[in-house]
């Protein structure tokens, strides 16, 4: 070989041997900056930057995030009231009485969770206050136990949004039925985070990632475009990923049975009941949702995993934008086509 | 050797040998991911206590009422004293970013300082 040519060839693949050595698999650029809160919605909850912006800024960005989800933890607590406010702890507790004067955006919150109920045929629906309690009680007793079939069809007669009266002028909630009851647990975290999403958006705030306990709502992209990588886990093998997908500028919510559950009898039951046998829905592992609306995506995910595939995918067919995927009890996957798009690996 | 190309044999040894110093480089390069995670015990907000992920062995990070397990690269939340034991039966993370949370306790358990693979996990 000629010497120059020679020369040519070598810088060539020593060249080459460096970007092999160098182009490792393209890793997610870690956090600018990230606070944790455990207060909030019985769980844990993160807001992250990811826009390179000062210490200072985020501090005072994560500071309003922790007052607005304190403020939806209020409202939303079944289990508490809390001085000077009247939440949906005040409207149980005031069933069949008169009507409790409540804050706007209260009113707002059951509004939207009525659509959604209506939206999901009851698949989600926060009027099922009655039965959840009966499941909330025995998950939570010293040794949990199974409520009886006619304790949960004696409490399913006091479920339904005709019961709640929503006076929009007044901005007053009451329950007709004295033995119903509202449990916002399937909608609360979801709503929350969009709160706090568009209240970051509406200063111009992007880059940022909401997680409230998993269910995850991210503003835009990363400061350098690149996407949020989210691994959604494998329920049979729980410290591997089933999934990892790319998302941007959109909310991600996984409903499943592997972290949330209680065992009677060797036999173990997820926390998601379904209204169609009034027990803990069974059919699939998981279900993930991915759209734009956080409250939206909770809602889904919830319903989905109380539906039949094909009623599911129906539903998501529908709606604009939404994706989603189930994992099937065997450990196989669908999705729809826009997951399917945004999987980075299987 | 033939006129044309008097070093041929020399000029494709030296291809073969800088391929194969490639080859073998990648394959020590990946392996390095692992070695270089730790995993951050958090307390409320602040960094309690940092461990290798390489040292197998049973730790107690929390005054007895939170104890991990680190064992062949991962680590779980060995033992709680906290009610419901959520924490316990998350079983073991090895992803960088992954995180155990005991709720209670306020004690976050988080895999950290290796290749990061994923952002979240659900």
């Amino acid at each position: 070989m000629h010497l120059k040519c020679r020369r040519a060839v070598t810088a060539v693949l020593l060249f080459l041997l460096l970007m092999l050595v160098s182009c490792s698999r393209k890793t997610p650029q870690a956090a600018v900056r990230s606070e944790v809160f455990y207060s909030y919605f019985d769980t844990v909850s993160e807001i992250s930057s990811y826009a390179g912006d000062s210490e200072e800024a985020f501090r005072k960005n994560a500071a309003s995030v922790s007052a607005l989800l304190e403020h939806w933890h209020r409202m939303l607590d079944i289990y508490h009231e809390y001085d000077g406010m009247n939440n949906l702890c005040t409207v149980n507790m005031r069933a069949g009485g008169e009507p409790v004067p409540v804050d706007r955006d209260l009113i707002d919150f059951v509004l939207y969770a009525k659509d959604m109920c209506t939206l999901t045929s009851g698949e989600m629906d926060i009027s099922l206050g009655a039965v959840l309690r009966l499941w909330h009680e025995a998950r939570n007793a010293e040794a949990s136990y199974l409520p009886s079939d006619e304790q949960l069809s004696d409490a399913y007669r006091h479920v339904g949004f005709d019961r709640l009266e929503i006076d929009t002028q007044a901005c007053t909630l009451r329950l007709s039925d004295p033995l119903a009851s509202m449990d916002p647990g399937a909608l609360g975290k979801g709503y929350a985070a969009e709160e706090a999403a568009q209240m970051l958006i509406s200063e111009g705030i992007t880059g940022y990632v909401i997680n409230l306990g998993g269910n995850i709502r991210c503003i835009g992209t990363k400061a350098d475009g690149s996407p949020w990588i989210t691994g959604i886990r494998d329920p049979e093998n729980p410290e591997k990923l089933a999934v990892t997908l790319k998302i941007s500028d959109c909310s991600c919510v996984t409903s499943g049975g592997y972290e949330r559950f209680f065992s009677v009898n060797g036999v173990r039951y997820a926390h998601i009941i379904d209204k169609d046998t009034l027990y803990p829905a069974v059919g699939f592992s998981s279900v993930s949702v991915v759209c734009k609306d956080s409250a939206l995506a909770d809602t889904l995910s919830t319903a989905l995993f109380c539906m039949s595939y094909e009623d599911g995918l129906s539903l998501v067919s529908s709606l604009d934008d939404v994706q989603a995927l189930w994992i099937l009890d065997d450990g196989s996957l669908r999705y729809t086509k826009g997951f399917g798009l945004a999987i980075l690996k299987t | 050797m033939s006129r044309k190309h008097p070093t041929l044999i020399r000029d494709i040894v030296l291809i073969i040998a800088v391929l194969m110093a490639g080859v073998v480089l990648l394959f020590v390069l990946r392996g390095r991911n692992k070695e270089g995670s730790y995993v951050v015990v958090m307390f409320q907000n602040e960094e309690k206590a940092r461990y290798s992920l390489a040292l197998d062995g049973v730790y107690d990070i929390n005054d007895g009422k939170n104890v991990i397990e680190i064992l062949d690269g991962k680590v779980r939340m060995h033992d709680a004293d906290c009610p419901d034991r959520y924490c316990v039966r998350q079983g073991w993370i090895e992803y960088d970013g992954q995180s155990i949370i005991c709720l209670p306790n306020m004690i976050t358990v988080m895999v950290s300082g290796g290749d990061r693979t994923v952002d979240f996990v659900l």
